[in-house]
């Protein structure tokens, strides 16, 4: 089951807002913790469980779990904790509960992102066939912008050529349109706004724009590049440049074409400006929370209320 | 080039580095910037501010009568200005670069006239303004959430370096922030992860260079990389990834991989944190100040400012 959300969401509060409510009807949502040691993601996972959002299960070295209690002086009553000591098998056997139904939200604790991916690649669990794409999603809230910024991708696709970049694209709409914002204006980034065959990434992004101008991507939606980063987000600098476009001074989400520029305008963001994310991996049959470790317990929550509304209403919880 | 650092006093904000050049300005004989085709509101805006805070005295090259208008419009007098006619992009850049070279300007600020022409005229052998090295753009930065001033580059000018030119883009970097007082800076090797893993070869580059550093290979700084972002200017990452770098939490200078990811990141530090900024290109005799049409006033200043910071402390 899929919820619906009717107007589009403009701040990450609203989306803890959103998430209460479902918790409200349906009771916790069970969220397993891959590498279940990690102290920041159960200070988020406890933060969750105290409002009554999750019911945290946590998968990894035991002892390392027990240190992380006692560092963080929490009770263990109310966590359900499995012993596995092997990072990749805790993860596939997390993968191997939800896809059971013994969970509803998959979290990556204290491993690494690359570790992670893989694990889930595994051919046992069948979770990615050639026509799918997994692609993470951040959901920034700054006090700057009064709308949600979505950035695409921060931290799993190393290199978007041109086809993965179209298909990103797509996921970003779907994502965009699933909190609610329907013509999404989408700003392909680079470091200016002029095409250059010197610089590739400006050539791809003409042709991506110019698909939409031809009507290649689904109606309302609006894309243009390449776009510098102040064109895309800042009408001031939209209007001393002259700039005319569809998308700039305006973009809902920023697509950028690898992991080295999303991972720092990322993490600038949630660091020196102040700002507030939700991240996720799209393309699973499952929600993912995805977070950084510079993130802290307080924004990790954004992403536990985002993965429960990408949860939705649980037939189980309705017992 | 060896370069002594002696007096030269720690800059901690853009406004330190626009006093700083006004002081400089300021005794015997003021600097001087030459504009190639300051036929453009961003240049003349440029001009006037210079003059009017005593950074710098200016010699504007290109079409006299647009500049003439344009200062008019802007209500300062063409006449206390020197504005040399030219009839081409070329023509003016060669003015300017005739200028640098007969020691008539101490620095080169772009108007409305493509980086590759000036930079063709500025690097023509006959003026002798070219040295061995690459040129390359620094941004420095000052947000409030840091607690000095913070250089990124190259997001201008290099659009992916080889490792050769990350060696190169360095060394200029370390020259802009020990011309601002900075006389060891830390600088960080971004990439996205904080350990060497063979899916980012940028990874490789960093833990090279950062050891090149560290054999003395790249002279007075300390660099440290791989390193994120976060541990780089951090402390509370620095603090849960348990990294033991003298650059974590504490960077002068970030080193980007691409001319995008620099771009991106000073802009998204302009945008969201409301960071102020100055740029410059280095690396030949002379710096280059870059400002966009888009950059208000105090920004163009503080570029030109940088400048002539850098300018005087080449000289020395």
């Amino acid at each position: 089951m899929k919820i619906q959300i009717q107007k589009p969401i403009r701040s990450l509060d609203e989306i803890l807002a959103l998430a209460e409510k479902l918790v409200k009807q349906h009771g916790p949502y069970r969220v397993v913790l891959s590498g279940g040691s990690d102290a920041v993601c159960v200070g988020a996972l406890n933060l969750a469980k105290n409002k009554g959002f999750v019911k945290p299960i946590l998968v990894g070295h035991r002892r390392r779990i027990d240190n992380t209690f006692d560092k963080l002086s929490l009770s263990q009553d109310g966590w359900e904790i499995n012993e596995d000591k092997d990072p990749r098998n805790a993860t596939i056997n997390c993968a191997k509960g939800l896809l059971n139904g013994d969970a509803d939200i998959l979290m990556r604790g204290k491993l690494m992102a690359r570790d992670f991916i893989k694990a889930l690649l595994d051919p046992e669990l069948r979770l990615k066939n050639r026509g799918t794409l997994w692609t993470n999603i951040v959901v920034v809230d700054n006090p700057k912008i009064n709308r949600l910024l979505l950035i695409n991708d921060c931290g799993i696709i190393v290199n978007a050529d041109l086809p993965m970049r179209l298909r990103q694209i797509t996921k970003v709409i779907e994502f965009a349109s699933f909190l609610g914002i329907e013509d999404v204006k989408i700003a392909l980034l680079a470091a200016v706004e002029s095409i250059s065959p010197g610089m590739p990434v400006s050539m791809e992004e003409a042709v991506i724009s110019k698909m939409c101008e031809r009507g290649q991507f689904p109606e309302g939606v609006a894309i243009d590049g390449p776009l510098s980063l102040d064109l895309a987000i800042s009408p001031k600098a939209v209007k001393k440049k002259g700039f005319k476009g569809n998308v700039a001074g305006n973009a809902d989400a920023l697509v950028v074409n690898n992991l080295g520029i999303g991972n720092l305008l990322f993490k600038s963001l949630i660091t020196l400006c102040g700002s507030s994310s939700a991240s996720t991996v799209v393309g699973l049959p499952f929600p993912v929370i995805f977070t950084s470790r510079s993130e802290s317990p307080e924004n990790i929550l954004y992403s536990i209320a985002m993965a429960i509304l990408q949860a939705g209403p649980k037939a189980y919880n309705l017992k | 080039m060896t370069l002594k650092n002696g007096d030269v006093p720690l800059l901690k904000t853009i406004d330190d580095i626009i006093d700083r050049a006004r002081e400089i300005s300021y005794g015997s004989e003021p600097y001087c910037l030459a504009i190639a085709a300051a036929h453009d509101i961003a240049a003349v805006e440029a001009a006037i501010l210079c003059q009017k805070e005593g950074i710098a005295r200016c010699m504007l090259f290109g079409k006299s009568k647009k500049i003439k208008s344009l200062l008019e419009e802007q209500g300062a007098t063409p006449s206390e200005f020197e504005i040399v006619s030219t009839r081409s992009d070329k023509e003016s850049a060669d003015g300017v670069a005739m200028a640098a070279s007969e020691g008539k300007a101490n620095v080169i600020l772009k108007g409305i006239i493509s980086t590759s022409v000036l930079l063709r005229q500025i690097l023509n052998k006959d003026y002798g303004l070219r040295r061995r090295g690459l040129l390359s753009h620094t941004a420095i930065l000052s947000m409030s959430n840091y607690p000095k001033l913070l250089s990124l580059t190259d997001g201008g000018m290099v659009i992916k370096p080889t490792f050769d030119q990350k060696v190169e883009i360095i060394r200029n970097s370390v020259m802009v922030s020990r011309a601002v007082g900075v006389e060891v800076p830390r600088v960080a090797a971004l990439s996205p992860i904080d350990y060497i893993v063979q899916a980012f070869p940028d990874t490789f580059e960093a833990a090279a260079l950062s050891k090149m550093a560290e054999r003395g290979q790249i002279e007075n700084c300390i660099v440290d990389g791989p390193m994120s972002l976060d541990t780089a200017v951090w402390p509370p990452a620095v603090a849960y990834q348990k990294i033991k770098s003298p650059v974590a939490g504490q960077a002068d200078i970030l080193l980007t991989n691409s001319i995008e990811e620099g771009n991106i990141l000073a802009k998204s530090l302009i945008q969201f944190s409301e960071a102020k900024f100055a740029g410059v290109i280095v690396g030949a005799r002379i710096p280059i100040a870059l400002v966009s049409r888009a950059d208000d006033a105090y920004n163009k200043l503080a570029s030109v400012a940088l400048s002539v910071v850098v300018a005087h402390f080449i000289r020395k």
